[in-house]
């Protein structure tokens, strides 16, 4: 989606416009919901915090100013809205205190017992990796929307990046796929 | 064992990628006739391969939430439509209100009360007198009591006394209830104004110190007299409420506020003195 199509999107909301939503809805949700998981690494805290993001989006579209960057826009709004639940809750969490991939910790891929390779795929990324990915994946933002937001060297984060596709390559390298993945 | 193509049944351009790695995975031989190109692609995805494999992964995974999102717009805008509009626009804070009040009643005071400040300033020395004489009273009343039947022989004759000794318990009334929050006033404007009383209905009051802009409500429960200077100034009747707004008051000075008539165009300014234990005083309106 473009920035003149979100414009033009957030305008038909404005007017109360509910196809404006989903149509922002169904460009935005996997980017949302990622950013938002990765954050606050609970997953029905996410689903509620996607929820609330999507109607506060309604809701405001009305005092929208247009601009450039609307994924970078969106996503910072989206990580706020975590970060200032996550200190509703009175939670600790910080990057360094994030479940280990592959570790207790509660994640999505367990909940799909059947998708053994794809979940070990991921588990392969640390949430670092995880979460650049995720925003160049499911946001198609720039490296340098991605540093901004994250607040990291973009020379950080290109290296996780890479790092990652490196992890993923690896796992669908010619021989690479052992039984155990399948 | 699940086939790989099972486990990724979701995804499209999974099962083909999986498809063809499983073949190289399980050693079995490429089939024949299979080029060298597609073996490569098996071994080396594209970053652009891996990226779609990813987003795939993504899609899978996120919930659908679109049912509870317009539950929410629903009950969103269902509270919106049952709600009290709320002032949005950042004129029309309290500073802008008071300004405006304030302003009212300076142009007020200039078309309609200054030309009656002559007699207001006779009052206002008439009234002050008074409520000097009333709290000279006050303080003294109970030695008066006490005394009284010690001055039989004085000088004052009893009807003047008793005059004096009524004119004191009625003052500690007051005295009394100015202390305890609420005041009952009077005011003679003057002879081209009204005569208006009023009731004190305190809305806030914090051990008789005065809030930024507390507003006092004050009743009317007596207006006679009617007189106006301008012919649109609606007379004042009883019940008429008049919200008065007090800016900062402080006990220790003399303080004059602006108040709104409940009627439209009409305003009213008064005096405001230290009263009492924590009290204060209208002293004219």
């Amino acid at each position: 989606m473009t920035d003149e199509q979100f414009e033009s999107c957030m305008l038909r909301m404005a007017n109360g416009d509910r196809q404006a939503l989903r149509e922002i809805y169904d460009a935005y949700l996997n980017l949302i919901f990622a950013v938002i998981y990765n954050t606050i690494r609970q997953r029905e805290e996410a689903e509620d915090l996607t929820s609330e993001f999507f109607i506060k989006l309604y809701d405001l579209a009305a005092s929208y100013r247009s601009g450039n960057g609307h994924r970078k826009w969106l996503t910072v709004i989206a990580r706020n809205m975590t970060i200032d639940r996550i200190r509703k809750l009175d939670r600790e969490i910080v990057a360094d205190e994030l479940p280990e991939p592959g570790g207790d910790g509660e994640d999505f891929s367990e909940r799909v017992a059947d998708r053994e390779t794809l979940k070990s795929m991921v588990n392969e990324l640390t949430p670092a990796e995880k979460e650049v990915l995720d925003m160049k994946c499911g946001g198609e933002l720039t490296f340098k929307e991605i540093s901004e937001i994250l607040e990291k060297p973009m020379g950080t984060v290109t290296w996780l990046y890479n790092s990652a596709i490196k992890k993923l390559r690896k796992k669908y390298k010619k021989g690479g796929m052992t039984d155990e993945d399948i | 064992m699940r086939t790989y193509k099972e486990n990724y049944n979701v995804v499209d351009i999974n099962s083909r990628k999986k498809s063809e790695t499983k073949q190289t995975t399980c050693g079995e031989t490429p089939a024949a006739g299979a080029s060298d190109e597609n073996v490569e692609q098996t071994a080396e995805l594209s970053e652009q391969d891996i990226l779609d494999l990813y987003a795939g992964e993504m899609k899978v995974e996120t919930p659908d939430l679109w049912d509870r999102i317009v539950t929410g717009i629903d009950e969103v805008e269902a509270r919106k439509t049952t709600d009290k509009p709320v002032r949005t626009s950042r004129f029309s804070g309290r500073r802008v209100s008071v300004a405006v009040t304030t302003i009212a009643a300076l142009i007020i005071i200039c078309v309609i009360v200054a030309p009656l400040m002559g007699d207001r300033s006779e009052n206002r020395r008439r009234i002050s007198d008074k409520v000097e004489n009333n709290i000279d009273m006050v303080d003294e009343s109970a030695g008066e009591a006490e005394s009284a039947g010690e001055h039989e022989d004085g000088a004052m004759s009893d009807g003047v006394q008793a005059e004096e000794q009524a004119e004191a318990a009625e003052s500690a009334t007051r005295a009394d209830a100015t202390t305890n929050g609420g005041i009952i006033t009077d005011a003679d404007q003057s002879a081209n104004g009204w005569r208006i009383e009023c009731q004190l209905v305190f809305a806030e009051c914090d051990n008789g110190n005065y809030k930024a802009e507390v507003k006092k409500i004050v009743r009317i429960i007596e207006a006679s007299g009617a007189s106006s200077a301008t012919d649109d100034t609606k007379v004042p009747v009883e019940g008429d409420e008049i919200t008065i707004t007090i800016d900062e008051a402080q006990l220790d000075r003399i303080e004059t506020v602006y108040g709104s008539m409940p009627t439209e165009g009409m305003e009213i300014s008064c005096v405001i003195v230290p009263w009492g234990d924590g009290g204060f005083k209208i002293l004219e309106l």
